[in-house]
């Protein structure tokens, strides 16, 4: 999906890492498990420092489990599920998005068949389709375009998640987030029409249904509760946790001075959710 | 109030509530990650608390707990169980449960507990670390190490470049024949070179990342407790552990018997120095040796002492960058000395004299 952002170099070295890490994970070639990578590696916005994110997608019977492990100096984090799992993290949200979500953002896939990609498709729209379709309601919007869905279905993320607009800031201060945002809406277009959550008449978009009220009050409060839990739970248990998310969230904004960016992406995204964009970044 | 105590103690109160005043025990010299470790103790309880305090540290503090979780199935009674991990004014900060206020460094070079009594302590963590790495080994794979050695090399390599020694830069040494106290070693290009030629293990273990006295808290009873678990994992090469283990000796505990020269003269690197590591604590370097033949099940074989000599070049040339935090800049001829000629003298020959160190002639 975003493979032509990714430099060749960082590809190879991801390729490079998997065939090491899949003896963390217990899988290997060929037993229908498939990686994920997210983060900083995709957009080739890593440090020396940074994290190499990973999910790893198997059939085996086991719990989710967040392993730490390196490869060639930099830190690696490997999210390991169950692909049953995975799937009933959209629909159902189960984990509250918080594996649906990260496929939201920008990744590269390895090792994957048509089927997994069409899964990931399917399991991300799904996920916060339902919540997207309420932002465009708040809007009063009927008919959508799909930089409209790609902006409803960020503006849902920060409904649920406040502090991941410091996490969706790093993209859109990048020099390459006109290319990004086109991409995205291309991709979550996709993921909405793959999982059921809009209808398609030509070039314009609707979303097939939105829930009332009080039950997108009880999904909220529910998708809250799951991700916050399941993050606690695999961070040692730390009950500190999602004060400590939030935390580091707020840091990154102040310590880079990034305020006013911040009000601008809102103010970019709102436009972007209302207007009859066809597609792109201009006239905002 | 320093900037680490008021974020400490904030931490402290946000834990315990705002009626709660907990005292400031004492606050221990910063790690090479720059992270800051104050101990409080509550004031109606008398229970021990230690403040970790990080800002900018490679390894989040949410992670480093991460790395303890590896460490839980084979140290399981040596660890401190986490409280709290918050971040408080620009801080990540955690809390955790302190079995005891100091730390086997400081026990060993300035307190008046008997050495008897510590030495059993440093032999129980050298025979704990070997068990687990016998108990965990399995295939070693160089990509998965936590300290990865090529990125660690080009650090140190960095550091000993930017290094200043008596007012030589070193950078502009870099090809020089060097000569430590009238004898010719390798320039530091050529000794950097050797030590890039490590050999692999031929397996890897599970292990904390930094095993030395400073990370080693004693507690009641010889109980002794780990921490810092930034670097543990499970794809260690147990040589690099055993320097840290054997090499901690020769970095922090050495005595100068008089003042260091370093100069350049006739396009050479002249070194004159004079060290020795005190006479009392040379039976813990012996433990920390002892490591190696109980992995090998006897003496190691010759190939395996050069790697552990390379590796320790290695954490003497890595260590004169931290020198400084340490107040030991006036080590840094010895540091440079030992590593060049510990990686000068490999040998695979029956003379191969391992781990050396300069002694004080009696």
């Amino acid at each position: 999906m975003y493979r032509t952002f990714m430099s060749q170099e960082n590809f190879d070295f991801v390729a490079r890492a998997l065939t090491c890490l899949a003896i963390e994970v217990g899988v290997k070639e060929g037993d229908g498990s498939f990686w994920v990578c997210y983060g900083s590696f995709v957009l080739n916005q890593q440090t020396p420092e940074s994290d190499l994110d990973l999910l790893c997608i198997h059939t085996k019977l086991t719990a989710v489990r967040r392993i730490q492990s390196s490869f060639e100096g930099h830190p690696v984090t490997i999210y390991s599920l169950n692909r049953n799992d995975f799937a009933s993290d959209g629909d159902q949200k189960i984990f509250g998005g918080y594996f649906g979500g990260k496929i939201l953002n920008p990744h590269v896939m390895f090792g994957t068949s048509q089927k997994d990609q069409d899964m990931m498709v399917d399991v991300g729209g799904a996920f916060i389709g339902p919540f997207a379709s309420a932002m465009a309601k708040k809007q009063k919007r009927d008919v959508a375009t799909g930089t409209n869905l790609a902006a409803d279905s960020v503006l849902a993320r920060f409904h649920l998640c406040p502090w991941y607009r410091s996490y969706f800031l790093r993209y859109y201060a990048s020099p390459i987030f006109p290319k990004l945002w086109e991409r995205m809406a291309e991709v979550i277009t996709l993921s909405f029409l793959k999982a059921g959550m809009v209808a398609q008449s030509g070039t314009d978009f609707r979303y097939r249904y939105s829930l009332p009220d009080e039950e997108l009050h009880e999904n909220t409060l529910a998708a809250a509760a799951r991700f916050w839990a399941l993050g606690s739970c695999l961070h040692g248990c730390m009950p500190d946790f999602p004060a400590f998310y939030m935390q580091k969230a707020e840091q990154y904004v102040k310590d880079n001075n990034l305020e006013d960016r911040l009000e601008e992406l809102m103010r970019f995204l709102y436009t972007q959710s209302v207007g009859q964009n066809k597609g792109g970044i201009h006239g905002t | 109030m320093s900037e680490i105590v008021r974020v400490a103690t904030k931490a402290m109160r946000m834990m315990l509530g705002e009626h709660d005043d907990p005292e400031l025990v004492p606050i221990s010299f910063p790690g090479s990650s720059g992270a800051r470790v104050s101990i409080f103790r509550h004031s109606r309880t008398n229970s021990l608390y230690a403040v970790k305090c990080v800002s900018g540290s490679r390894v989040s503090l949410m992670d480093e707990m991460g790395k303890r979780e590896i460490l839980v199935p084979y140290l399981r009674d040596h660890l401190p169980r986490v409280l709290w991990c918050q971040v408080v004014d620009d801080f990540e900060v955690m809390i955790s449960e302190c079995a005891g206020v100091h730390t086997l460094h400081h026990l060993i070079v300035s307190s008046d507990v008997p050495h008897s009594r510590l030495l059993v302590v440093w032999q129980d963590v050298v025979e704990t670390l070997v068990r687990t790495w016998k108990a965990s080994q399995h295939q070693f794979q160089e990509a998965l190490c936590p300290r990865f050695f090529p990125a660690r090399l080009q650090r140190i390599k960095d550091g000993v470049r930017s290094s200043v020694i008596g007012g030589v830069q070193l950078s502009k040494c870099w090809n020089m024949p060097i000569i430590i106290n009238g004898s010719e070693y390798s320039s530091l290009s050529e000794s950097l070179e050797k030590i890039a030629q490590i050999g692999k293990p031929s397996i890897g273990v599970v292990c904390h990342g930094d095993p030395q006295p400073s990370n080693i808290v004693v507690g009641e009873g010889n109980m002794w407790y780990c921490v810092d678990w930034e670097w543990a994992g499970s794809h260690q090469d147990w040589r690099m552990m055993l320097t840290h283990l054997y090499g901690w000796w020769s970095t922090r505990c050495i005595a100068l018997t008089s003042e260091s020269v370093v100069r350049v003269a006739q396009n050479r690197l002249e070194v004159e120095h004079s060290t020795f590591i005190p006479a009392h604590l040379r039976p813990y370097q012996d433990i920390a040796l002892s490591a190696a033949s109980m992995m090998s099940d006897g003496f190691p074989d010759k190939e395996t002492v050069c790697d552990i000599n390379r590796f320790l070049a290695a954490l003497y040339f890595g260590e004169m960058r931290f020198l400084s935090l340490w107040g030991r800049e006036a080590f840094a001829a010895s540091m440079l000395a030992q590593a060049v000629a510990t990686v000068s003298e490999l040998r695979q020959d029956e003379s191969a004299q391992p781990f050396q160190f300069p002694q004080r002639k009696e």
